[in-house]
């Protein structure tokens, strides 16, 4: 078990090298003078402390690792503005937790709709209740997260009103209209990921309910609810809850669109801004933040994988 | 220790001794037809059987026999929506469960009768320790407390000869061996003191060393709580021995039924012969033995016209492709049934159809 | 060969064939013809462009009277902010957006099948390398790391189809590294090198035929997940460049049109588009993978 873990240690840290490579390289991927297409508008001085900062007269090892350096304190650049131009790190500071509670938001809803569906459509495998919840699963895998948002921006908010169209509110500020901004955001993202975890769960269940372990709780008397909840439920999730870590991935991809339909001040909307707004530097300090950040959760989902199959846990 | 485990058991059962004085089970006519792709799979075919408080019935029969089916069948455990039109009557303590629902059944299933399966490693469930897969009998039938719940399954898995229980109910199935487990399996069936226990291949999946300990064990468990257990098994030997009574299964039927040691002194059906002078393969595997007929067991959607076991009998006449014998007792004991036209004993069918034919021949 | 092996209830294949076979998508049914003519309506039109009888998309019609316009007989879809035909900007999208997920894919299949069958067929160190290549190329977010390409790169339809075909070929290398895993273990494999055969032969000639049904399949969905990631990137100003229309751009500009709830059909029109060809195109995907029975264990 620490062998294990040891080794996936080593294997985050030469991902995580290589996704900030990767973005730190992005700025030489720039056509022309980097520092020109940075700061088309600046001053020479603004010009001359971008190379600087970024140190674009050394060689790109030397470069990366100050980079690098940077970065791991925090050191994100700035914005490069005529006249001048936060760090980037205070805007990423106040995103961050925006986009974390859309990510968690999105995924626990994702879950709660998708759970007991799936649950529901084993159990039923065959009749007229899973074919239905199977092609409402296929139909919503093919709406994209962005389409179903501006569906329901349509009806829900703008003819019915029922939800702000656009717009955060802190929980500390008001608790339910915090939830009402985020509801809509966090269920377009979540749609299609249920589908996905639906039928996994679904097939999982339906193969989990063939053992005879079920059978032998059957054969005891055990209530139908209790045997599927409490014996075929854990035994089916292990692929469920490894898709559900690895699309985290998606999950991110698609936050960062959804941020910027509803205005949602995370770090997609930071990313929407500086793409707009061609601060290259924030970009790529988003692009890095982004990957890690998602990096990191794949490696703590595979450690919680990990913990919550005893056959791995004891095993070696 | 012996009485101990009965007072627990006297003070779990609330519902008392039922003052029933017919037969614990009772079994008449029991069909299980399942619907298939191929068509209609006659799984059980009309089996009649009685079993009463505190004895033994032996099930034997090849594998496909239907021995499975049935006992499934007894529990309401078959897959319902493939039923095909299922008869007959399971009369348990003189209520009839066939006709029951899930709901009505869930109260008979493990708190008055119980099941094991033949593989320990399949039929726990390997994310579950196993203290809290007894625990949820307990809970279930009894309501109770989860810490008087985890007390009863310590103590049970002492009683079912499990060393340091404490430790061990907070295991993983994984963590034991093969006969650990299927101790452990004892234990969840016997958790809620059942009247009756149904064990199919109870020790098939086990290595020949732990068979007997096994067995032992059920046999000493059974007469310490007076409990009725169908033992079911391919092997006849299994069930030697420790069945008052046998019934032998061919083809979804009962072919012959009988006192134990009278259907061992006196073997009336081929099959049963058959099975009875098969022999222990001591080169292959355990569990194989050596039929001493050819052939398999016959194709359960279309069974051959005439007696079942015709294709592969060495005593059959031509009566015996044609028409069906009937379950009927033997002329010397009237406990002692079965299915032939040509029992061991007497002439063979081709004898008994030369003898038949060749007076009738004179009269012309 | 022991006479007893029980066989129990678990385990009687037609209770899976029961439970499993709830959507079986294995029979060329009513939804697979559907799915076909979409596809062969929307590449048709795209295809046709330029020949059909429709304004130009970027010709402003009639003075600007018909900006946010709603459907009607002589403009089939209405007219978006711009007055211009929103039909025919749904059929030019449909031009650039099947441009872009055709290329990308195509990328993604060539380099992506290429690995794949040189992983699955020689397995070893190489194999140890290309894996850890296609891991490290998804550990970025799929369209995180088509942003950052464009953002960098640029908008023009090459760099968009590049970065999306870069995020597409993981996906079709892993599919067909194992597909290539499972074929070159088979027996005619086997007796093919064991005549002398050469390696690179029997690659193209025995395993890659074997693998092609697996990787249209899996292609198929690739194209559906490109052509929503340039729909992606457009909303965040990192797909096509604004004035080229494509389904993205179509929704991009559109959103105005929605939120204040005066036009909200040029969103509509986009958006349907997506979906029935995404539909579409994930419905035929499941045909094939059930057709040639490939493992979907083997994506993840
Ligand atoms: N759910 C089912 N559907 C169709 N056929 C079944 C089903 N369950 C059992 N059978 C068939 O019924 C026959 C009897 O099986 P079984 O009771 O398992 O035999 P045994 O336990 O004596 O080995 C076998 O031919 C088996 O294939
Ligand atoms: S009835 Fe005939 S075929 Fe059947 S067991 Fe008796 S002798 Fe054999
Ligand atoms: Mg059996």
């Amino acid at each position: 078990m620490g062998a294990l873990i040891g080794k996936k240690v080593v294997q985050l840290a030469a991902v995580l090298l290589v996704v900030t490579f990767f973005s730190f390289l992005l700025i030489h991927l720039l056509p022309g003078d980097p520092a020109a297409t940075i700061i088309p508008l600046g001053t020479d001085a603004q010009r001359t402390q971008l190379r600087k900062d970024v140190g674009l007269d050394k060689p790109l090892v030397s470069q990366y690792t100050r980079w690098l350096g940077k970065f791991v304190r925090g050191d994100f650049g700035r914005y490069y503005r005529q006249f001048g131009g936060e760090p980037v790190r205070k805007r990423l500071s106040q995103a961050l937790p925006v986009s974390l509670q859309l990510l968690v938001y999105a995924e626990v809803l994702a879950l709660v709709i998708a759970i007991p569906l799936g649950i529901l459509a084993a159990y039923r495998a065959g009749t007229w209740v899973d074919r239905f919840l199977s092609t409402g699963a296929f139909a919503s895998l093919a709406i994209p997260d962005f389409v179903l948002a501006l569906v329901l921006i349509f009806y829900l908010g703008v003819k019915l009103k029922w939800f702000p169209v656009l717009g955060y509110v802190h929980f500390g500020q008001s608790p339910t209209e915090h939830f009402k901004s985020m509801f809509l955001p966090a269920f377009s993202l979540a749609l299609a990921q249920a589908a996905v975890y639906m039928r996994l769960l679904r097939s999982d269940m339906i193969a989990t309910l063939q053992e005879d372990y079920i059978l032998m709780a059957r054969s005891q008397g055990l209530p139908t609810w209790r045997i599927l909840l409490r014996h075929a439920l854990r035994p089916s999730s292990f692929s469920l809850l490894t898709v559900a870590g690895i699309s985290v991935g998606t999950l991110i991809g698609g936050a960062i669109v959804i941020e910027a339909i509803f205005t949602l001040p995370g770090v997609g909307l930071t990313i929407f801004q500086a793409i707009s707004e061609r601060q290259y530097i924030a970009v790529q300090a988003c692009v890095a933040v982004i990957g890690c950040g998602y990096v990191v959760v794949n490696f703590v989902v595979d450690l919680l994988y990990t913990a919550l199959d005893p056959r791995v846990r004891h095993a070696a | 220790m012996r009485n101990d485990a009965a007072a627990v058991g006297e003070l779990l059962d609330p519902v008392g001794r039922s003052d029933f004085d017919g037969p614990l089970l009772d079994v008449r006519d029991l069909t299980t037809h399942f619907q298939t792709p191929r068509g209609i799979v006659r799984a059980v075919d009309g089996v009649s059987f009685t079993l009463e408080a505190g004895r033994t019935l032996g099930i034997v029969g090849e594998s496909g026999s239907g021995k499975t089916v049935l006992s499934r069948s007894i529990l309401g455990l078959s897959p319902r929506r493939q039923l095909v039109d299922p008869q007959g009557q399971i009369l348990f303590e003189g209520r009839d469960l066939r006709p029951m629902d899930e709901h009505e059944l869930r109260e008979v299933r493990g708190r008055q009768i119980s099941m094991i399966f033949q593989d320990p490693m399949t039929a726990l469930n390997p994310v579950m320790k196993v203290g809290r897969q007894i625990m949820e009998s307990l809970r279930v039938h009894f309501d109770m407390s989860k810490a008087d719940a985890r007390e009863r399954a310590i103590d049970l898995l002492g009683q079912v000869g499990i060393p340091s229980p404490g430790v061990r109910v907070d295991e993983y199935p994984h963590q034991l061996s093969g006969g650990m487990r299927q101790r452990v399996m004892i234990a969840i069936a016997l958790s809620c003191e059942p009247k009756l226990l149904i064990a199919d291949e109870p020790t098939t999946a086990l290595d020949v060393t732990v068979q007997a300990q096994i067995l032992d064990l059920l046999g000493r468990l059974q007469s310490e709580r007076n409990m009725a257990v169908v033992l079911i098994s391919h092997d006849l030997e299994v069930v030697g021995g420790r069945a008052d009574d046998i019934a032998v299964m061919y083809a979804g039927r009962i072919v012959e039924m009988g006192p134990a040691a009278e259907l061992f002194k006196a073997t009336r059906m081929p099959y049963t012969d058959a099975l009875l002078r098969s022999v222990p393969n001591i080169e292959d595997p355990p569990h194989t033995r050596l039929l001493a007929i050819g052939g398999r067991p016959p194709d359960l959607v279309s069974p051959p016209p005439g007696c079942r076991f015709n294709p592969r009998c060495p005593r059959a006449g031509f009566r015996c492709g044609v028409q069906e014998p009937p379950l009927a007792p033997d002329d010397d004991n009237v406990h002692h049934i079965y299915r032939c036209w040509y029992p061991v004993g007497g002439p063979t069918g081709p004898e008994a159809e030369a003898a038949e034919a060749r007076p009738r021949r004179v009269e012309h | 060969m022991p006479p007893d092996l029980p066989t129990d209830v678990a385990v009687a294949p037609e209770v899976i064939a029961v439970v499993a076979g709830a959507p079986s998508r294995r029979t060329f049914g009513v939804g697979a013809w559907l799915a076909v003519g979409w596809l062969v309506l929307v590449i048709g039109l795209a295809l046709l462009a330029p020949l059909l009888p429709i304004p130009k998309p970027s010709e402003i019609i009639d003075h600007g009277a018909l900006r946010d316009a709603k459907p009607s007989l002589s403009h089939l879809l209405g007219g978006d902010d711009n007055s211009y035909d929103l039909f025919s900007r749904i059929v030019w999208g449909a031009r650039n957006s099947l441009a872009v997920g055709f290329f990308a894919v195509a990328i993604g299949g060539t380099v992506g099948g290429f690995l794949g069958l040189i992983a699955g067929y020689y397995r070893g160190r190489i194999e140890t390398l290309i894996t850890a290549v296609l891991d490290i190329m998804l550990a970025f977010p799929a369209l995180v790391l088509a942003l950052a390409l464009t953002t960098f790169l640029g908008h023009s339809l090459f760099y968009v189809s590049l970065a999306l075909g870069i995020i597409s070929t993981p996906i079709l290398a892993r599919i067909t590294r194992a597909n290539t895993l499972t074929w070159s273990q088979r027996e005619f494999v086997t007796a093919a090198r064991a005549q002398g055969a050469k390696n690179r032969r029997i690659i193209v000639r025995e395993v890659l035929p074997n693998v092609v049904p697996a990787m249209a399949s899996i292609a198929l969905l690739a194209v559906a997940v490109v052509i929503v990631a340039e729909a992606g990137l457009s909303l965040l100003g990192a797909g096509l460049k604004v004035d080229v229309p494509s389904w993205g751009n179509i929704i991009t500009f559109g959103r105005s049109g929605l939120t204040n709830g005066q036009a909200p059909h040029i969103v509509f029109s986009g958006s349907g588009a997506i979906f029935f060809t995404v539909l579409s195109l994930n419905y035929l995907g499941d045909v094939v993978r059930a057709r040639f029975d490939v493992k979907e264990g083997a994506l993840t």
